[in-house]
């Protein structure tokens, strides 16, 4: 019984190993310059988090949907791009990934920030938008903006600026995987406010509203914050690429009626 | 909002594709985890005093650091470092090495309370070192590792929802994804839940099965008996 | 009787941990010859036939069985368990196989005979030590004196030139005791050589040809039973024996 069973799992290990190199082998091979590759290919590799209406998969089969899906589209497309692979991953998966060439471009709505800067090159910023406080029915702890985070439990997403802004503010940090687990936290009561994405919490409500919650589009110490697709930091001519592309599509309207159709306005766009 | 039975049905096919990505990823690590165990405990009761030494520190090292950051640092840092495994690879080398390290515990624990008496016997009746392994030691481990190496297999099945942070969309990161998505998560976790209890429950039945049976070889019970045992306060133990 | 020396053991010393247990061993068996050694606890008995088992390496001195010099490392290992066969006071049965398989395992494994064959030489065996119809019990379905037999069926299977019986009847039920003792007295009447540690006095002095006394690691004294038990030389000898008779 012991005896043969080793022989197969010895072939298991086997295939591993031989699997393992061969993976090794190409990853090694894999060209530098996204760009030539792209442009080569005609399909590019892309991290994202699912979040709308940012970034999500429609999984009854309606593939990719999301605002800076839709941007990265149409700027990849100029460039020749007919084949968008997205893979789906933690938010703080994504830095990670990109340095590890697990994908070779980020669109995902991510704040430039200079911590990020340092391991990321972003481009131009292609639109600014700032985050919801978001409290329970009636605000009963009275939180009204920054000033009121010292002394109460503040959620936000694991990694995101608004998590770097409630421990400045001397809030206490509660962080969370994800914006439904935050809402969910928040209605339990194991925080006294939420930081989400102003895109995001406006998009869950419609999709999936609550009343027991209110979010405040307008609250002291708000900040909006440009965003920007990223590259390696070594990938400059990727990057030059993107940048020219992202300057097209301010300038012809696209970008403004894709932030349109998900919910915001030509006023949200960096100059 | 309601929980309804069609959104249940919505959920499904997705999640299954998901929990068949668990199943695979499980036994493709389990087989990984047992064949790393098996000769690390070999090596670890070996006479070589640096390979004892060097699977040591592989036993405690892993031991000493939690599996998420294992599978996150071949999954993020080695390649930069050259070496790409995909994420499937990855995973599986990841959390083989890691249960390979405690499974080798309970193997090299096995081997051990197998009497030193039985290998002298086999000794003087002429079998090699091989042979003696093959046919009077391993045999008699077995019966004493596989309760816990099932319970292990438990506890790895559902350990494969770290695979999520590696790219894997196994039946937790679907599920995961779909909330996401959907925002509807009260039937989405019940559902996840529910399907990793039909898939875990037989396992589990098995290895109460299994070490009901080695116990009493003479005497085995029906699986309808199992059934009921699984049950507590029905039947006396 | 064939007078060629099968065994010999010149100045053995070994110890276990940096204790010393054989302090400088002499003895010389004959092929065909039954040695009962005896001797208290912890005389170094039970070591010596240990050693020229092979199942402990010695520190000092030389070992030759059947031509084969044991102290040598490069010594045949293969051939040397195939000359000498060895009982526990414990049985040592393999307890997850039945009665035959326990004996066939040498048989198909070391000796390469094909399982038919193997079976038939088991039964064989397993008819002379007189247990046919347990072929298929495992161990734990045996009784004490029953698992016994099997181990000495075991090792006769092998057709082994020597056998070492280690205290086979101490850890036995009084009354199995008696079925143990009838097999081994049937071996030494068939000439096989033994070497029987035992604290059966009466059996020794009824079945070996010599006795052996042994004690604090080396052979006080040996020789024909009738003399041993009735008038042996040394006062160590006399006063063990004192105590045990």
């Amino acid at each position: 019984m012991f005896g043969s069973g080793t022989v197969v799992r010895r072939s298991v290990l086997l295939g591993i190993v031989a699997g393992a190199m061969a993976a090794m082998t190409a990853g090694a091979q894999a060209a530098d310059d996204t760009l030539s590759k792209v442009t080569a290919s005609h399909a590019i590799v892309m991290g994202f988090y699912n979040e709308p209406p940012h970034n999500w998969v429609e999984f009854t089969g309606g593939g990719y949907k999301g605002m800076d899906y839709d941007m990265a589209a149409a700027i990849l497309g100029k460039l020749g791009v007919t084949q968008i692979d997205q893979i789906a991953v933690d938010w703080s998966g994504l830095i990670p990934g990109l340095q590890a060439k697990r994908w070779d471009m980020l669109a995902v709505g991510m704040s430039i920030t200079e911590e990020r800067a340092k391991q990321v090159a972003f481009t131009t910023p292609i639109y600014q938008y700032g985050s919801a406080l978001i409290v329970p029915k009636g605000n009963p702890k009275g939180i009204k903006g920054t000033d009121q985070f010292a002394g109460n439990k503040i959620g936000a997403i694991l990694g995101s600026t608004d998590a770097d802004l409630i421990t400045a503010q001397k809030g206490d940090l509660v962080a969370f995987k994800s914006h439904p687990e935050m809402i969910a936290g928040l209605k339990a009561g194991r925080i006294d406010a939420a930081l989400a994405d102003e895109t995001t919490a406006g998009y869950a409500n419609v999709v999936s509203p609550e009343p027991d919650i209110e979010i405040m589009h307008d609250w002291q110490g708000k900040a909006a914050r440009p965003t920007g697709f990223s590259v390696r930091l070594d990938d400059t001519a990727m990057l030059k690429a993107l940048n020219d592309g992202i300057a097209e599509i301010k300038k012809d309207g696209t970008l403004a009626q894709i932030l349109e159709k998900y919910g915001l306005t030509a006023d949200n766009i960096v100059q | 909002m309601q929980p309804k039975l069609s959104d249940f049905l919505l959920y499904l096919p997705t999640l299954l594709v998901g929990a068949r990505l668990t199943i695979l990823l499980s036994l493709a690590t389990f087989c990984l985890a047992v064949v790393i165990a098996l000769l690390v405990a070999l090596g670890r009761l070996s006479r070589f005093r640096l390979l004892r030494a060097v699977l040591t520190v592989y036993v405690e090292f892993i031991r000493g650091t939690p599996g998420l950051v294992q599978i996150y640092y071949i999954f993020y840092v080695l390649p930069v470092w050259g070496l790409t495994l995909d994420a499937a690879m990855a995973g599986v080398i990841g959390l083989g090495l890691n249960y390979g390290a405690y499974l080798s515990e309970v193997f090299r624990s096995g081997i051990r309370s197998v009497p030193l008496t039985q290998r002298e016997a086999a000794t003087t009746i002429g079998l090699s070192y091989f042979q003696t392994l093959r046919f009077v030691i391993l045999p008699q481990a077995f019966r004493n590792v596989l309760p816990p190496t099932v319970n292990y297999f438990l506890s790895l099945f559902k350990d494969t929802s770290l695979l999520s942070v590696i790219t894997l969309q196994e039946l937790t990161f679907s599920g995961m994804l779909l909330i996401s998505t959907t925002f509807n998560s009260f039937v989405i976790l019940t559902e996840i839940a529910l399907i990793y209890f039909v898939m875990c429950y037989p396992i589990a039945l098995l290895s109460t099965y299994l070490e009901y049976r080695l116990h009493r070889r003479s005497r085995r019970p029906g699986w309808r008996v199992m059934w009921l045992r699984m049950i507590p306060g029905l039947t006396r133990a | 009787m064939d007078k060629t020396p099968i065994v010999r053991v010149e100045r053995v010393e070994q110890g276990y941990h940096g204790v010393p247990v054989l302090r400088g061993v002499d003895l010389t068996v004959s092929a065909g010859e039954t040695l009962a050694i005896i001797g208290p606890s912890g005389s170094g008995k039970s070591t010596l036939l240990r050693v020229i088992a092979h199942l402990v390496t010695i520190s000092a001195g030389r070992v030759v069985v059947d031509n084969l010099e044991i102290s040598n490392p490069k010594v045949d290992l293969r051939r040397l368990h195939q000359t000498v066969g060895m009982v526990f006071q414990s049985y040592n049965l393999f307890p997850h196989m039945t009665a035959l398989r326990n004996i066939t395992l040498g048989l198909t494994e070391v000796l390469g005979r094909p399982r038919a064959e193997a079976e038939e030489i088991a039964r064989k065996f397993l008819r002379k030590v007189r247990l046919e119809g347990k072929e298929n019990a495992h161990p734990d379905e045996l009784s004490g004196g029953q698992q016994q037999r099997v181990a000495i069926a075991r090792s006769l299977a092998l057709n082994p030139k020597i056998m070492l019986l280690d205290e086979v009847t101490a850890a036995l039920d009084p009354e199995t005791v008696k079925e143990v003792l009838v097999t081994i007295r049937e071996l030494a009447e068939e000439g096989m050589t033994l070497l029987i540690v035992t604290h059966e006095m009466g059996f020794a002095r009824e079945v070996a040809d010599r006795v052996v006394f042994m004690d604090g690691g080396v052979v006080i004294e040996q020789g024909r039973p009738e003399k041993m038990f009735k008038a042996a030389e040394h006062a160590r000898t006399r006063a063990f024996l004192e105590k045990v008779l």
